[in-house]
C-alpha cells in the first residue's frame, strides 16, 4: 500500500513538473496577438518506443511487455494516436501457476494544451483519450490451497481465451530534445469495460492494460520518439 | 517551446521515474484470509425462567475428531471458529467441555458442499462451503457423558463473511 502511495505521489510530482515546465514555456510566449498566429506546418508522423518496459522486464521475472506508439498531427493541435505491443506473464507462485500472453491495440487522440509559438515548436503538454482492447490467451492453471489442519488440495483450472476492452484517459509531455527526437511520458487511468469474464482467474498481467484483476488501473509510459516530417499541410 | 534547462530537468525526472519503474512488485500482498471459518456460538437455558443466555465453558477443548490436534483450549469463550475439511464433504469435530474429563465429550458432524473459489492473484484459491446439516451427540436423560442439548444451523453459507453465527449450540441445563 505504501509503495503504491509513493508511486501515485511520484506520478503526481511528475505531472506537476510537467506543468511547471509548461508554465515556463508560457512565460516565454509572445503577446496574445502572436499566439493566435496560424502556422503552415509540415505533416508529422512520430514513432515512439516505451523505454520503461525493457527496464521493468529486467527486474520482473513474472511478466514481460513491449509498447510502441505512433501519432500523426492533424488540425488544431490534435494528434491521432495508435499504441500497440505485446507481452506475457509467467505466474509461478507456490500456490498458483499459469501463463498468459496477449497483443494489444489502443487508439485515440491527444490534444495539446500548449500554444504553439513557432512552426518548429512541437513540444507538447497534452491530454487524451483511448480505447484499448487485447485478446488474451491464458494457459491451464494449477492451484494449491493450503490448510494446516486438514491438508493441502490442488487441481487444475482449464485454460481460457479472453478479450479485454477498456477506456482510458491520459495526460503527458513530449519535448523535442534534439531535432526530430522526443522524450516524454504519459500517465494513464484505465477503466475495464467488460469486467465479468475477469472474475474467475484473470491474468495477473495484461500487456497494454496492467493488472488483470483490477477494474481501474493507473499506469505510465516513458517514450523516446522520432518524428518524420514532410511537405506542407494546406 | 521549452528551454534547454527545463529539458535537462525533464531528462533527470525521466531517469528517476525509470528507476522507480524498476521497483514494481512481483506479487501484491494477500490481505484477506485464505481459509474461511465456521462460527459456532454456545447458549444455555437460564437457571430461572425461559431466557437463553450465552454459555461458556471454563476450560473446554475443541478439535477435529480422529486427530490429535487441539484447536481451542478456551476459557469462558462462548464463540468458536472452526474450519471444514476441503478434502471431503463431511467432517467431525469434538467438543470437550472440561479438559480434565476426557470421557465427557460431544461430537459434531458437518455435512456440506464445497465450492472452489478464486480470491485473487495475490491470494490464490480457497474453498467456500454450503453446510446442509449438522448432527451432534445429545445429552439424554441421566446421561453424564454429553453436554449438548441441541444444535441449530443458523446460516449455512461459510464464505468468509464476518459477524455471522453459522451454528447455534444449546448446552443442556444440567451440564
Amino acid at each position: 500500500m505504501l509503495l503504491r502511495a509513493v508511486k501515485i505521489w511520484s506520478l503526481l510530482c511528475l505531472f506537476l513538473a510537467g506543468a511547471v515546465v509548461a508554465r515556463a514555456q508560457a512565460d516565454t510566449t509572445e503577446p496574445e496577438q502572436d499566439a493566435k498566429k496560424v502556422y503552415t506546418l509540415p505533416h508529422q508522423l512520430r514513432f515512439g518506443i516505451d523505454i520503461s518496459r525493457p527496464i521493468t522486464n529486467i527486474f520482473l521475472k513474472t511478466r514481460q511487455s513491449y509498447e510502441f506508439q505512433v501519432d500523426y498531427a492533424i488540425k488544431n493541435e490534435v494528434y491521432l494516436v495508435a499504441e500497440t505491443g505485446w507481452g506475457n506473464a509467467n505466474i509461478d507462485y507456490p500456490d498458483l501457476r499459469y501463463k498468459s500472453s496477449n497483443p494489444f491495440l489502443r487508439v485515440g487522440v491527444d490534444k495539446t494544451m500548449l500554444t504553439r509559438i513557432a512552426a518548429s515548436d512541437w513540444d507538447m503538454l497534452f491530454i487524451g483519450m483511448r480505447y484499448g482492447f487485447a485478446p488474451i490467451k491464458r494457459s491451464d492453471a494449477t492451484y494449491t490451497t493450503t490448510d494446516s489442519l486438514w491438508g493441502n488440495t490442488s487441481g487444475t483450472i482449464q485454460g481460457k481465451n479472453l478479450t479485454a476492452h477498456w477506456l482510458e484517459v491520459t495526460a503527458g509531455v513530449r519535448v523535442e530534445m534534439f531535432k526530430d527526437f522526443f522524450l516524454g511520458w504519459n500517465i494513464h487511468g484505465r477503466f475495464l469495460l467488460n469486467q465479468k469474464p475477469f472474475r474467475e482467474l484473470p491474468p495477473s498481467f495484461i500487456a497494454g492494460y496492467g493488472k488483470g484483476d483490477k477494474n481501474t488501473i493507473f499506469d505510465y509510459n516513458f517514450y523516446v520518439s522520432y518524428a518524420l516530417r514532410w511537405g506542407r499541410k494546406k | 517551446m521549452i528551454k534547454t534547462g527545463h529539458k535537462l530537468l525533464l531528462t533527470v525526472i525521466t531517469l528517476c521515474a525509470l528507476g522507480q519503474a524498476a521497483c514494481d512488485t512481483e506479487r501484491d500482498p494477500c490481505l484477506e484470509p485464505v481459509t474461511v471459518a465456521l462460527t459456532m456460538h454456545t447458549y444455555r437455558l437460564a437457571d430461572t425462567g425461559t431466557a437463553i443466555i450465552d454459555s461458556s465453558f471454563t476450560n473446554a477443548l475443541l478439535g477435529p475428531l480422529d486427530s490429535d490436534k487441539v484447536i481451542y483450549q478456551a476459557k469462558a469463550i462462548p464463540a468458536y471458529r472452526i474450519t471444514l475439511s476441503p478434502m471431503a464433504d463431511t467432517c467431525r469435530w469434538y467438543l470437550q467441555p472440561d479438559s480434565a474429563q476426557s470421557k465427557k465429550r460431544d461430537t459434531l458432524v458437518f455435512h456440506y458442499k464445497r465450492k472452489l473459489q478464486f480470491l485473487s492473484n495475490a491470494c490464490g484459491y480457497t474453498y467456500y462451503y454450503t453446510v446442509d446439516s449438522v448432527r451432534s451427540t445429545i445429552r439424554n436423560f441421566a446421561d453424564t457423558l454429553h453436554a449438548i442439548d441441541s444444535v441449530r444451523l443458523n446460516n449455512g453459507d461459510v464464505n468468509g463473511k464476518a459477524d455471522v453465527t453459522h451454528l447455534k449450540i444449546y448446552i443442556h441445563k444440567k451440564s
